[in-house]
């Protein structure tokens, strides 16, 4: 079985890959919407109100100037879909594994036992939230000091049932023992 | 006798600086575009969407470029 993360094991059963919300990549996509249109907008209204930039000597060099906008636009459109596509978060049957790629240079990979689960909490937040159902999922370590968050995913609410169905059922197939210490930790 | 490397003969001033800028421009986004294809290469779950997109942003890129280059022929 090909794994998906480092440190995968042969037995460990992916449950579900879990990714933003399709309307993170759409905001970011409008943000980039608006230097395409303000390319479109120098190119209609730059004749209009500075027409000394378009005199035959200076033509060329806005058609050059225009050229690079597009190529960055493109590198940018580009790099957008590739930060949305690599950020991940990975649930196991063992464990949740949080890809992080938060820059081209920057790549993190977090992990969460589940026997450290303590609590999990999903959230619906706001009207947009509400409407296209994505919202927080903040789960709860046993050091009680920090939590992994997951971030505008679909449907908090399910996530949030899976992780503690995964949790009850990882507990329950522990020998005795090491499900009374699990527990004990608590 | 043997291979010659491509020059640059800018025309005048203008065709000099512009193409200074250009291919400076050039190499930074050529930079950032060749480590965003690693990173996508080396973490990306789908090779085959990962080729993909990759040599779609690649045909666009050098488009882009071939034109720019044009462009910047055509500045005396």
């Amino acid at each position: 079985m090909r794994s998906l993360f480092p440190g995968q094991q042969q037995n460990e059963r992916i449950v579900m890959v879990v990714r933003k919300h399709w309307f993170y990549l759409f905001e970011e996509i409008i943000v980039w919407l608006v230097f395409v249109v303000a390319l479109f907008g120098i190119d209609k209204y730059t004749p209009i109100y500075l027409p000394s930039l378009y005199t035959p000597t200076l033509i060329p060099y806005m058609a050059l100037f225009k050229n690079i906008y597009t190529l960055f636009l493109m590198l940018g459109l580009f790099m957008l879909w590739e930060m949305y596509y690599l950020n991940i978060q990975i649930i196991t049957d063992e464990r949740v594994v949080d890809i992080s790629q938060d820059g081209i240079f920057s790549h993190t990979v977090s992990e969460l036992s589940m026997e450290n689960i303590e609590d999990v909490t999903g959230e619906n937040k706001g009207f947009l939230g509400t409407i296209f159902n994505f919202g927080n999922v903040y789960v709860q370590t046993a050091a009680h000091l920090d939590r992994f968050t997951f971030k505008m995913v679909p449907d908090p609410e399910d996530l949030e049932k899976q992780l503690l169905d995964l949790y009850q059922k990882f507990v329950h197939n522990k020998e005795p023992e090491d499900r009374e210490q699990i527990l004990m930790q608590k | 006798m043997g291979a010659q490397l491509p020059t640059i003969n800018p025309t005048g001033i203008g065709q000099a600086i512009a193409g200074v800028f250009f291919y400076v421009l050039v190499i930074i986004a050529l930079f950032l575009s060749i480590m965003s294809i690693y990173a996508l290469v080396r973490y990306g779950k789908s090779k085959a969407l990962t080729l993909f997109i990759s040599i779609i942003y690649l045909i666009f890129f050098f488009s882009l470029l071939n034109q720019g280059i044009s462009i910047l022929s055509s500045i005396k």
